[in-house]
C-alpha cells in the first residue's frame, strides 16, 4: 500500500495533517458548487440522438432528472445525493410542465433511452458513482446509424492498445482488448466495429458507393505474437435494375498492434 | 525541483521524504511503525495574544512556563532519522532555548517544522529569517489573520515550504481569496472545541455560536471553489467538520487520508511532560520514564480502543 502526501511538511503542532489536496489528487468531480443563498439549481435540459458524451457532474445530474421527474423514490434519491454531496441547502429542479411532448423545463430523454438511468438508481452510491465520479461517462447516440471512431473510448491514454492501419494512420484505434474473452480466437466484438470503420473508409476511399443491395464479408486474424490483425475484405456491389451486372472488390489491411 | 531530502525505513514502511514536503510510503499489509513519523511537540505555554486568540484552545498566556527541551530531546532522540517535528506553542519563538534545540535536533535527523502567529512576525523577523537561513526548519506555519499581509509573503518568498494555516468557523472560506497570489499553500484546521475553544464556542446561556456554525456551513458549501488554487491540507477535525471525504475517489482516499490520529503521530507536552493522542485528548500520559518507541505504543494502544468512537471525540 502506498500513502502520498503532497507538496507541504507537517505544520501543525496540535494535530496532524491528515490529507493534502493538489491538483493530482484523485478527486470526484467537486464542480457543482450552490449559490451565495445555498440554492443548487439543476436546469432542464434535453437528451436526444445526438452523439455525445459526458462526465461532468452537472450534465449528468440533468441527465437523472430529465430521466426521473415524475418518479418520486428516483427524485427524492437524487436529490439527497446532491445535498449531500455539495452541502447544499436546496436543490432547485425546473417545476412542472405543461406540455406534454417536453418535461420540466424542456428537461427530456428520447423516448427509446427512456429509463437508461435506471443502473445508476440501484443505490445512492452507484448514483454518487455515475454523477460526481468523472470516469463515469454519460453516452448518448441512436441505433439509426454508427456511434463515430472511437466513440467510447472515454481517455485513449488509458487504453491498452492502439492499433493504426496502413494506409489510414489518421483514424488510430484504441481499446483495451484485442481478443474476445467469451470466444476465445476471435477479435473482441468492440474492436471489430472498430476497425470496421475503416473498412467503410476503405471501401469510400476505392470509389464503392454501395445501396440497400450490397453486402460484404471480412474476416480479421490476429497474429501469434500479437503484433498485428490482418482484415480481408471481400465486397459484392448488385444493382438489381440491371441483374447481370456485378462488382466485386477484395482487399485486404494490416493493423499493427501498439501496447501503450 | 524537488530532492529526495531522506528515505528511511522505519518498521514494515520504506518511506521517502522531498524537499517540497512530499512524503511517501510504502508498505505490504497492516501499517506498523516501530517510532512515529512525525510528533506534534509544545514546546511553551507563553504566549502574549491570549487577548487576541479567544478560541485558542491552548491556554497558553503571558504567565505561561516554558518546556524543559534538553529532557525532551533526550526523548526525541529515539526517533528515526528523518521523522518529522511540527514545533508549537504558546508562540515557540519566545522559547530561549529555541535556536540551540533545533540545532541538537537536526544533529539527530530529525526535519524540523515550526508554526508561529501572523501577528508576530513583525516583533520575531530577525529571529526568524535567521532560523530559516541556516535551514534550521523546513516547514514553516504560519497562523492566519491576513493583518501583516507583506510580511506573510516576505516569509513565503524565503521559504517556499510556507504553509498558512486557518481555522474553520473562525476564518470564512473567502479568507482563501485574500491568502491567494500570497501562498499557495493552506492547511485548514477543525474548529477545537477545547480549553478556551469551548467556552468561546458556546454562549453563556450553552447556545451554539452561530457565527461559527454558519462561517462552517460556508466552508462545506464553498470550500470547492478553491481546490485548483492551492495545495490544500486538511487536519482530521476539519476533515470530519467539512466532510472532506465526499470529494475523493476511493482510491484517492486510500492513498492521500494520512491516517486517524495516533497511528503515524502523536501529541507531545513539553511544557507539563506529558503525551497523548492529540493536544485536545484529556487523556494524557507523563513521559518521564518512557522512551518514544513505548510513548507510540501506548498511543496504538489507545488508538485502536478508540477506533470507532474517535470521530466522536474529534467532531
Amino acid at each position: 500500500m502506498t500513502t502520498e502526501r503532497h507538496g507541504v511538511f507537517e505544520t501543525n503542532s496540535s494535530s496532524s495533517h491528515s490529507i493534502s489536496i493538489d491538483e493530482n489528487t484523485m478527486m470526484l468531480d467537486t464542480s457543482l458548487i450552490p449559490n451565495e443563498d445555498g440554492q443548487l439549481i439543476i436546469a432542464g435540459e434535453s437528451f436526444g440522438w445526438e452523439w455525445a458524451k459526458y462526465n461532468d457532474a452537472r450534465t449528468k445530474a440533468q441527465y437523472c432528472f430529465a430521466d426521473s421527474h415524475g418518479n418520486e423514490s428516483r427524485m427524492n434519491m437524487l436529490k439527497e445525493l446532491l445535498m449531500e454531496q455539495t452541502q447544499a441547502k436546496e436543490i432547485v429542479f425546473p417545476g412542472e410542465s405543461e406540455d406534454r411532448w417536453n418535461g420540466p423545463g424542456g428537461a427530456s430523454v428520447d423516448h427509446e433511452s427512456s429509463g437508461t438511468s435506471s443502473e445508476a438508481f440501484a443505490s445512492k452510491d452507484s448514483l454518487r458513482a455515475f454523477i460526481f465520479n468523472m470516469n463515469s461517462i454519460l453516452y448518448t447516440g441512436n441505433d439509426n446509424g454508427s456511434a463515430p471512431l472511437n466513440f467510447y473510448v472515454a481517455d485513449p491514454v488509458t487504453m491498452k492498445y492502439k492499433l493504426v492501419v496502413v494506409g489510414h494512420e489518421d483514424l488510430p484505434i484504441y481499446s483495451s482488448k484485442i481478443m474476445d474473452e467469451d470466444w476465445e480466437g476471435n477479435v473482441d466484438s468492440n474492436l471489430s466495429g472498430y476497425l470496421g470503420h475503416i473498412v467503410d473508409a476503405e471501401l469510400h476511399k476505392q470509389g464503392v458507393k454501395g445501396d440497400d443491395t450490397w453486402h460484404y464479408s471480412n474476416e480479421m486474424v490476429v497474429a501469434d505474437d500479437m503484433s498485428s490483425i490482418t482484415i480481408s475484405c471481400k465486397m459484392s456491389d448488385f444493382y438489381k435494375k440491371h441483374s447481370d451486372y456485378e462488382t466485386t472488390v477484395s482487399f485486404e489491411l494490416k493493423a499493427e498492434i501498439i501496447e501503450q | 525541483m524537488k530532492e529526495l531530502l531522506e528515505a528511511y525505513t522505519n518498521g514494515n514502511a520504506s518511506v521517502e521524504i522531498f524537499s517540497d514536503g512530499t512524503r511517501i510510503m510504502i508498505h505490504d499489509g497492516e501499517l506498523q511503525l516501530d517510532t512515529p513519523l512525525q510528533v506534534d511537540l509544545k514546546i511553551t505555554n507563553h504566549c502574549d495574544l491570549s487577548e487576541y486568540c479567544q478560541w485558542c484552545h491552548e491556554g497558553s498566556n503571558k504567565e505561561g512556563k516554558h518546556g524543559d527541551l534538553d529532557k525532551t530531546l533526550d526523548k526525541l532522540s529515539g526517533m528515526t532519522k528523518g521523522s518529522e517535528l511540527a514545533i508549537g506553542g504558546g508562540n515557540p519563538l519566545d522559547h530561549p532555548d529555541l535556536i540551540e534545540f533545533l540545532i541538537k535536533a537536526r544533529a539527530l535527523g530529525l526535519i524540523s517544522n515550526m508554526t508561529v502567529n501572523e501577528l508576530h512576525l513583525k516583533r520575531y523577523k530577525a529571529q526568524l529569517e535567521e532560523i530559516i537561513e541556516r535551514k534550521l526548519i523546513m516547514g514553516l506555519g504560519i497562523s492566519w489573520s491576513g493583518k501583516q499581509k507583506k510580511l506573510v509573503k516576505h516569509f513565503v518568498d524565503l521559504n517556499p515550504n510556507t504553509v498558512i494555516h486557518v481555522i474553520a468557523g473562525i476564518q470564512d472560506v473567502d479568507c482563501l481569496k485574500d491568502i491567494y497570489g500570497i501562498c499557495d499553500k493552506v492547511l485548514v484546521l477543525g474548529y477545537k472545541k477545547f480549553g478556551k475553544g469551548e467556552s468561546f464556542y458556546y454562549n453563556s446561556d450553552k447556545a451554539f455560536n452561530h457565527e461559527i456554525e454558519n462561517k462552517l456551513e460556508r466552508w462545506r458549501m464553498f470550500l470547492p471553489k478553491y481546490f485548483k488554487r492551492f495545495t490544500l491540507s486538511f487536519d482530521n477535525r476539519s476533515i470530519a467538520q467539512l466532510k472532506v471525504e465526499r470529494f475523493f475517489t476511493q482510491e484517492g482516499w486510500d492513498r492521500f487520508f494520512q491516517g486517524d490520529e495516533g497511528t503515524i503521530s502523536f501529541y507531545l507536552d513539553a511544557v507539563k511532560q506529558e503525551f497523548g493522542i492529540n493536544s485536545t485528548a484529556k487523556l494524557r500520559y507523563s513521559f518521564n520514564h518512557l522512551g518514544i518507541d513505548w510513548m507510540f505504543k501506548e498511543i496504538k494502544k489507545e488508538q485502536a480502543s478508540l477506533n470507532g468512537a474517535i470521530a466522536e471525540v474529534i467532531v
